[in-house]
């Protein structure tokens, strides 16, 4: 027989509980369940890194903030900018079509009575 | 006490602001209105509009000119379905009030065929146009424009021919005043 053999018998052999296993088992039964202990990253882990690595992170934090900010802001600049600009092209439509069309009617009628500007006051210059 | 004074004069100048442009008064109309347009454009939003007016592009840079000593534009439009839907008194109300010091009438058109009138009215300081209304009431649509500010006549003029308006070429002549519109 080989001694490897006699190695695997060796640690295969039928060992005999102690007399209190039982008594363990049973005690560890009725006991209540033991509450496992979780490791999450608590706040306090940021103090403990070097003060360095802390400014660094805020200062970043605060350039993205301030980044971000900024850019919403020219943002809304903008989408202000732009409906201005097409409020007032809009306006000026009404007001130039309306002044136009007041002129064709005072040119129109002046044509018709020979008196070029009659009903037009000497202010202005329309 | 100190507090109350600053209070009580800072509404005071901004009702004194205000009070430069017309106060229109016709929201109750834009109900019974088939199309409304609204155009409320004060001091700052004017000159954001402005910075967005390119000056490469002729017609943008004119207008940007026009706009540079405007303080506010205000176009009030109602379309209506049918005849009816205003009264003369809501004319009247906005025309009462161009009827206080420095306001001039400068074109009445009235058409008793189509019952339409049409008036400008600018006001005058020193020998600058301040200001600038127009009201043109027809039966199913009134229009109320009122610009606060150093407005050139000439050069809102030329803007008909621009953004799609068409342009009408017309003659100028000074002449003297008459008191009454022109009826056709």
């Amino acid at each position: 027989m080989s001694r490897l053999e006699d190695e695997v018998r060796s640690a295969l052999k039928r060992q005999e509980p102690s007399p209190d296993f039982a008594q363990r088992v049973l005690s560890r039964l009725d006991a209540p369940p033991v509450e496992k202990t979780r490791h999450r990253p608590s706040w306090r882990s940021w103090l403990r890194l070097p003060r360095m690595y802390r400014f660094a992170a805020g200062l970043a934090a605060c350039l993205l903030l301030a980044l971000g900010v900024s850019q919403y802001h020219k943002y809304r600049v903008q989408v202000q900018g732009e409906a201005a600009k097409e409020r007032l092209v809009l306006a000026l439509k009404i007001a130039g079509g309306r002044l136009n069309a007041v002129q064709q009617k005072v040119l129109k009628l002046s044509a018709v009575s020979h008196q070029p500007s009659a009903g037009i006051t000497g202010k202005g210059n329309l | 006490m100190k507090t109350g004074a600053i209070i009580t004069a800072s509404f005071v100048l901004m009702g004194l602001g205000y009070g430069q442009s017309l106060q229109f008064n016709l929201d109750k109309l834009a109900p019974k209105a088939a199309q409304v347009v609204d155009v409320t454009l004060d001091g700052p939003l004017l000159q954001l509009a402005g910075k967005f007016l390119s000056g490469q592009e002729p017609d943008e840079a004119r207008v940007k000119k026009l706009i540079a000593g405007l303080k506010g534009i205000y176009v009030k439009s109602f379309e209506f379905a049918k005849e009816g839907e205003y009264a003369e008194a809501d004319v009247e109300a906005i025309r009462a009030q161009l009827r206080g010091p420095g306001w001039s009438r400068i074109v009445g058109v009235r058409s008793q065929r189509k019952g339409e009138n049409v008036e400008v009215f600018t006001k005058s300081e020193g020998n600058q146009i301040a200001g600038f209304a127009l009201i043109a009431a027809q039966p199913k649509e009134l229009t109320v424009v009122s610009i606060v500010g150093s407005i050139d006549l000439d050069q809102l003029s030329e803007l008909g021919g621009h953004f799609g308006v068409p342009r009408l070429e017309v003659q100028r002549s000074k002449q003297p005043k008459k008191d009454g519109p022109l009826d056709y």
